[in-house]
């Protein structure tokens, strides 16, 4: 708590592992960034006009949103339902989600094909029939929202003590603003889909499609502020105050045990989605073994695992189950987006993304790591600065 | 209004839903404000 | 369904086209009819294309290259080779012929022209962001490629897969696709492709007219058709309508898409997007309130825990309590209690000592 001010302050040097890296990555970035605005979308994807969608969508977008879901998840716990334990995970939780959204509309100046023309949705022509139109008015709004909950913390960096008060005072509202934003645009994201029926395989197919991105949002967001959690206790464990440090078995703890909940009720409604649908017969194919190895591999065993690692006390089970979850988000996410997609087409004219095109992703990725790591170094989000101290 | 389509409808439709859902966020925003004004503390 | 009775329903639905003064599209039920106020648009142009009458000989795909400005084709239009494999539209084609068969290229007799359908409920247009397609009450649904964004989503929703990019064009590309010789349409003239058809594949009317010569053809060649008129319902319907003597799945169009409108697959998702906006409010404010409650009533509780310690053991010992307790707001109900009873054992010494 005492040293919080004077990190890397001459002792860290500038050549480090991390820095090396994410410095090539950049540079990779820019490079890829010249292809992509010369040479057209066509010099750095493999999307072609029956796979109009590619990773950057299922990743970058899909995935983006639903992992930065601990924004909405962490907040209404503590502030909506008065889970004041969960208090010192709010900050890092919602700059994660600012961070995330900010990436996500970053990475879709890349995706689409005149990005200067992005707001023109939301200011210049309204299609308010399309569903994408719903997710880009909430992203916008909720990328604010997150904005000003995040806002705080530079305040406070900056001693804006008079504006920072402001701020505090809408914490509820913005709470409130932000749970029905990620409610109506993290379902919506699944709702993108329900316009496809014949282009969609009937497994991933269902007119609860948002319903099943919206919860499973839920529980992707508590995993990835469990999964985050682990990492910053490795690398910033010397800027945590003593709230964050004996508030994080919390958090670990009541996450771990909320995200198992949800996620049972998850695997029922999917359940019922093959009830209702008779998609029965699918599960002896190939579709039907990707489906059961989602269901049964990236559902129910991290549900399991995390009952364990509560019953059990064991904070090292739940962390590398909070792993297995996140990956099973992204699982379910690209196979909503290009296994069960397109389904129906003969395999030679389906779609793989390109190096380059991945390269764009794990450059956003780390455009997002540096940011945090340049945010969480100076602003105060892993510890109450002294000047405010529980003043919120 | 008359419609020639579905989508004719849907436009119309949805336009003032999204108008109205501004309405009823801000006032419910407002209604709350008013409704707990008076209590103490 | 059996011929003879697909010939009764052919009867009673001639009948029906026949006394319809209004809608074809809302009083079949194609869109919705529960909907009031939705007149469909019998009037609007269609096309009707004979898939038996098609001789592949591409002069389509050239007439609406030159009338639409489109770039060189990679291979002439008279050369056959192309029908090696199955072709879809793309940026520089709006319309293609395949063949069907699997006779030598170009010595075939079944081909198809695939353009846009240009669908009475387009899932094109419902799907975008910016309504940059709209469905005009001529027929043609058309596109505006000044505000387009190029999401794509258009693409995504095409049950046809007919829209395509122009993934080369690095700053300003857009979607392309068939705009029913719009610009003709408008002077009451038949699309370019329509009009040069050596062979009267295609007959261009309107949609009411269309559908009856399609309904006239079949019923009256029974042996010749399939008994079904593709694009009468698929997806809500669509302006260019299909007869065929070989099933619709052997000329690569699906039979598996359904009457109903794409736009109505979102609208039970969107429909409940207002639900939230008005109802989330109500829930969440409510929670709020109740732990709010729950931790007033906590505090008080606490509150006149520590003054009655106060009065017990001193202000001292109250001091301390009450200070301790404030500070251990993050801490739980057991940790609270277990410093209540250190304090109260330790007033309890402390008295004990006095009294000594
Ligand atoms: S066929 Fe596709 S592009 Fe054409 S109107 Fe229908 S949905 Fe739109
Ligand atoms: S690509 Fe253009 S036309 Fe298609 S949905 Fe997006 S903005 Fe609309
Ligand atoms: S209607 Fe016009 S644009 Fe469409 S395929 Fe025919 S010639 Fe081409």
């Amino acid at each position: 708590m005492s040293n919080h001010n004077h990190h890397d302050t001459g002792q860290s040097p500038w050549i480090t592992p991390f820095n090396v890296i994410a410095g090539l990555i950049v540079l990779m970035g820019i490079y890829l960034t010249y292809l992509r605005f010369t040479g057209g979308l066509a010099a750095v994807t493999n999307l072609d006009d029956y796979y109009p969608w590619g990773i950057w969508i299922s990743f970058d977008l899909l995935c983006g949103v639903a992992l930065a879901a601990g924004g909405y998840t962490t907040a209404a716990a503590c502030y909506i339902f008065g889970i004041k334990k969960y208090h010192a995970a709010v900050r890092p939780a919602v700059l994660t989600a600012f961070l995330g959204y900010a990436l996500v509309v970053f990475a879709l100046h890349y995706d689409v094909g005149q990005p200067w023309r992005l707001a023109y949705p939301i200011f210049v022509q309204q299609g308010t029939t399309s569903v994408l139109f719903e997710v880009g008015l909430c992203v916008f709004l909720y990328l604010t929202v997150l904005f000003l909950e995040w806002l705080p913390a530079p305040l406070e960096w900056l001693k804006l003590k008079r504006v920072r008060n402001i701020v505090i005072k809408l914490t509820l509202v913005l709470t409130v603003f932000g749970v029905i934003l990620s409610t109506m645009h993290q379902s919506s994201l699944g709702a993108l889909y329900l316009i496809l029926p014949s282009k969609m395989h009937p497994l991933w197919f269902s007119s609860h499609l948002p319903i099943y991105f919206f919860v499973s949002s839920m529980f992707a967001g508590l995993s990835m502020v469990i999964f985050e959690s682990t990492l910053s206790h490795r690398y910033y464990h010397n800027k945590m105050d003593k709230e964050h440090l004996e508030g994080t078995p919390h958090v670990t703890f009541g996450f771990a045990k909320a995200a198992a909940w949800i996620m049972a009720g998850y695997f029922f409604i999917k359940l019922f989605g093959v009830v209702l649908n008779d998609n029965w017969g699918y599960l002896p194919t190939f579709y039907g073994f990707i489906f059961s190895l989602e269901m049964l591999g990236f559902v129910a065993l991290p549900a399991f695992l995390y009952a364990k690692g509560v019953r059990d006390k064991n904070v090292k089970l739940i962390k590398w189950t909070a792993v297995l979850a996140v990956f099973g988000i992204i699982f379910n996410r690209f196979n909503v987006s290009l296994v069960a997609y397109n389904y129906h087409l003969p395999s030679e004219l389906k779609y793989f993304p390109a190096l380059a095109e991945i390269g764009v992703t794990i450059f956003v990725v780390t455009v997002g790591l540096i940011l945090f790591k340049l945010i969480s170094t100076r602003m105060p989000i892993f510890y109450e600065h002294p000047d405010f101290k529980g003043s919120h | 209004m008359e419609f020639y389509t579905m989508l004719e409808f849907d436009i119309f439709t949805k336009n003032w839903a999204y108008i109205f859902m501004g309405v009823a966020v801000i006032t419910m925003l407002g209604w709350w404000l008013f409704l707990t004004g008076q209590d103490e503390e | 369904m059996n011929r003879r009775k697909f010939l009764g329903a052919m009867g009673v639905a001639g009948l029906g086209v026949a006394g319809a003064e209004k809608v074809l599209a809302a009083e079949d039920g194609v869109t919705g009819a529960s909907v009031k106020d939705v007149k469909g648009l019998p009037d609007s142009y269609a096309v009707l294309f004979d898939v038996t009458r098609c001789i592949g000989c591409r002069q389509c795909e050239d007439a609406c290259n030159y009338e639409q400005h489109l770039p060189e084709p990679d291979v002439d239009f008279f050369d056959t080779g192309v029908f090696q494999q199955i072709r879809r539209t793309d940026w520089k084609t709006y319309t293609v012929v395949n063949q069907y068969d699997d006779k030598p290229p170009g010595a075939g007799d079944l081909y198809r022209k695939i353009q846009c359908m240009h669908c009475l409920e387009p899932a094109c247009a419902h799907s975008c962001f910016v309504k940059a397609f709209a469905k005009r009450h001529d027929g043609a649904v058309t596109y505006d490629p000044n505000v387009c964004v190029g999401c794509r989503y258009c693409m995504m929703a095409c049950p046809f897969n007919i829209p395509a990019y122009e993934y080369h064009i690095a700053l300003d590309p857009l979607v392309t696709k068939c705009t029913f010789c719009e610009h003709r349409l408008k002077d009451d003239r038949e699309p370019a492709c329509v009009e040069i058809c050596p062979t009267g594949a295609m007959y261009f009317s309107t949609r009411e007219e269309v559908l009856k010569e399609a309904r006239v053809r079949v019923v009256n060649n029974p042996d010749k058709y399939q008994s079904h008129i593709y694009g009468e319902h698929e997806m809500g319907g669509t302006n260019w309508i299909y007869i065929s003597g070989v099933p619709f799945e052997d000329v690569g169009m699906r039979m598996d898409l359904g009457t109903r409108a794409a736009g109505d697959y979102t609208s039970g998702a969107l429909g409940g997007v207002p639900l939230i906006a008005s109802f989330w409010p109500v829930l969440l404010v409510g929670a709020y309130a109740i732990s709010k409650r729950r931790e007033k009533i906590a505090k008080e509780e606490r509150d006149s825990f520590v003054s009655q310690i106060i009065a017990e053991a001193g202000p001292e010992a109250g001091r301390r309590l009450a200070e301790r307790l404030s500070r251990s707001e993050t801490l739980d109900k057991a940790a609270i209690e277990e410093e209540v009873r250190k304090a109260l054992n330790e007033a309890a010494a402390k008295t004990e000592r006095e009294d000594h």
